[in-house]
């Protein structure tokens, strides 16, 4: 093993919050919570099919983070560690809806949070193209192509190897690109 | 609600195998909230809904039993060991005055199974009866006067 490179100011300031939330400082984990819940929404947004699970997500997440903080090691990445945790918690919500939307209507599926400057006939596009392609696909691609995820990451998040996550994506892109030709033929 | 990309940094022109125009409908479908005032909302139903959850849960100082032993000092493990020798003893006690009591009784009860063996007493009325039939007529005389016999 190597000699250990120097922390950043950013990575320092976080393992003095990670220490003191440890040891039961709430508004120490509070700051936690205000540096890493977007990434968090993101990893979540990925994994579920509507903002408001996603949502749902991030707090499970940080609620489980919260009670298993005792046996994180402050040398390791805070927040890789933390989007483990809310994938999984996502991954759960998924699996819960899945079962629970099972006898609704395919409408309830795939709620964005909505953009008034996307148009309606994309959107709807998109989400049936969406709803069409695995769960695990889809969180791969809007990892990998929306928040700029590498294939290792998003392995070590999604816990699946990194050449699953690298044809995962290949598939999803060509599903994707399959649903949405004619649109763009269209347009 | 205004949308924004929901990066830090990451995103952007790192996909090159993708389609800029699925990216792009992708990246607006996936946008996260954009505002302070969502953020902090969020903040504060974690810290609220953590609040909740944790309100009746005192956090373990002690998660195990054995985890006591390392804030002991050594005067206490002194003490924790004599206590412990003390009940080690009386239990040997214990166990040797059981085992003294039962091996007395076996050796009786084998004294005692010597004896019957050696000379069968009638125990009740059936075997009293019993061994008064198999007696021979002549038996009382050989008793009272065996030489005769």
């Amino acid at each position: 093993m190597g000699p250990e490179r120097p922390l950043s100011p950013e990575a320092l300031e976080e393992r003095a919050l990670v220490l003191a939330a440890q040891a039961g400082d709430s508004t120490a984990f509070a700051g936690l919570v205000r540096r890493h819940q977007r990434r968090a929404y993101a990893v979540a947004r990925a994994i579920v099919l509507s903002h408001d699970d996603a949502e749902d997500a991030v707090q499970e997440g940080f609620l489980h983070a919260f009670r298993a903080l005792e046996r994180f090691r402050p040398e390791q990445a805070f927040g890789a560690w933390l989007h483990r945790i809310v994938a999984n918690a996502a991954l759960d919500i998924a699996r819960r809806r899945k079962v629970r939307d099972a006898d609704e209507l395919p409408e309830t599926l795939s709620k964005p949070h909505k953009d008034p400057a996307e148009s309606d006939e994309l959107r709807a596009r998109l989400s049936r193209a969406l709803d069409t392609l695995g769960e695990r696909q889809r969180a791969v691609i809007v990892l990998h192509d929306v928040e700029g995820y590498k294939h290792a990451e998003i392995g070590a998040i999604l816990g699946i190897p990194e050449g699953t996550a690298r044809s995962d994506l290949h598939h999803a892109r060509a599903h994707l690109r399959r649903q949405l030709s004619n649109l763009r033929s269209e347009s | 609600m205004n949308v924004t990309r929901n990066d830090d940094g990451r995103g952007g022109d790192r996909s090159p195998g993708a389609d800029p125009r699925v990216t792009a409908a992708l990246t607006a479908h996936y946008a996260a909230p954009a505002g302070d005032a969502y953020w902090n909302g969020l903040e504060q139903s974690i810290m609220q809904r953590l609040a909740v959850a944790t309100s009746g849960m005192v956090r373990e100082l002690r998660p195990s039993w054995w985890t006591g032993f390392s804030e002991l000092r050594g005067r206490d493990w002194r003490a924790v060991a004599s206590l412990a020798a003390t009940i080690a003893l009386i239990a040997a006690g214990a166990s040797f005055v059981r085992g003294q009591a039962a091996s007395a009784k076996a050796r009786e009860l084998a004294a005692r199974a010597a004896v019957e063996t050696a000379m069968p007493l009638p125990i009740d009325g059936t075997t009293l009866s019993g061994g008064r039939r198999q007696l021979s007529p002549d038996a009382p005389e050989r008793y009272l006067n065996p030489l005769d016999y």
